[in-house]
């Protein structure tokens, strides 16, 4: 029982630290080992003590930040905003590629389905100065499509 | 002025001073702060790290570990030369702040004392 009050003390301070990297890894090694340490001393220990003797977890962070300086402040604010930009291109661009991935494999054939259906087609191929090749499609509801291809 | 202005403010100071006569590890600097000033900074040991860590990044103090006990080892931090210049210098900072204020609240002073005249 005592033992997730020290280690709940300890996972609440990481989860407010806005990063952890080198610095807040020595930190967090500091305060798990002060932990331990009081522990040690006083095994009937709960977190209410935890509190009293080191302070609330949002206040450590609060002041953690406060020492550290508004650069430090700044580069975390310019972090998460840059993360925000990177997240809100990122989802419109999976959006945009899936839509335009389903308007291929679903959306043509659909469309040429619910149109109209062929029932004949033939080919004429013309050989003058140039190679010509004419395509005609007849229809199910009597009308026809013409598609020339050629090259000079 | 309230205690954390007091305490942000004036920190490095209170933490080199303490540090001034010997070494000391983070729980000793906590309670030497306490007693000193008759229980008026009293600091957790987990706020003294991250201005044990800028003052060791600045060169103000060292580090090392030291044995005390079975499985136990304490982080003694050192003055060091550039910490002691650095002491003075926001020793000196702090009477010409004291100073300073103590002009600028002398109107109440005199008031007070004139109230108590009359």
């Amino acid at each position: 029982m005592k033992r997730n009050c020290t280690n709940e003390y300890y996972q609440e301070v990481r989860k407010l630290l806005p990063e952890i990297n080198f610095k807040e890894g020595r930190f967090l090694r500091d305060i798990k080992k002060a932990l331990t340490d009081y522990e040690k001393a006083h095994p009937a220990c709960t977190y209410e003590d935890l509190v009293k003797e080191f302070e609330s977890p949002d206040d450590i962070v609060y002041n953690y930040i406060l020492v550290e300086g508004k650069d430090y402040l700044f580069k975390m604010l310019d972090k998460k905003r840059y993360n925000k930009h990177v997240g809100v291109y990122a989802i419109t661009t999976i959006l945009i590629l899936g839509i335009s991935i389903m308007g291929i494999y679903f959306g043509i054939p659909m469309c040429a389905e619910n149109n109209y259906s062929v029932i004949k087609e033939t080919s004429i191929t013309t050989e003058t100065s140039f190679r010509k090749t004419t395509c005609i499609t007849y229809l199910e509801n009597g009308d026809y499509i013409q598609t020339a291809k050629g090259r000079n | 002025m309230r205690k954390d202005n007091l305490k942000t403010g004036f920190m490095d100071m209170f933490i080199l001073e303490t540090l001034y006569d010997t070494d000391r590890y983070g729980y000793e600097i906590a309670y030497v702060l306490k007693e000193k000033s008759a229980g008026y900074i009293s600091v957790a040991v987990s706020a003294l790290y991250p201005y044990l860590y800028k003052m060791e990044d600045n060169g103000w103090i060292t580090s090392y570990r030291q044995k005390s006990g079975f499985k136990m080892e304490r982080v003694y931090y050192h003055l060091e030369e550039k910490g002691m210049l650095e002491l003075e210098a926001q020793r000196a900072e702090y009477f010409r702040k004291v100073k300073a204020i103590n002009n600028l609240l002398s109107r109440n002073v005199v008031s007070e004392s004139d109230e108590k005249i009359s």
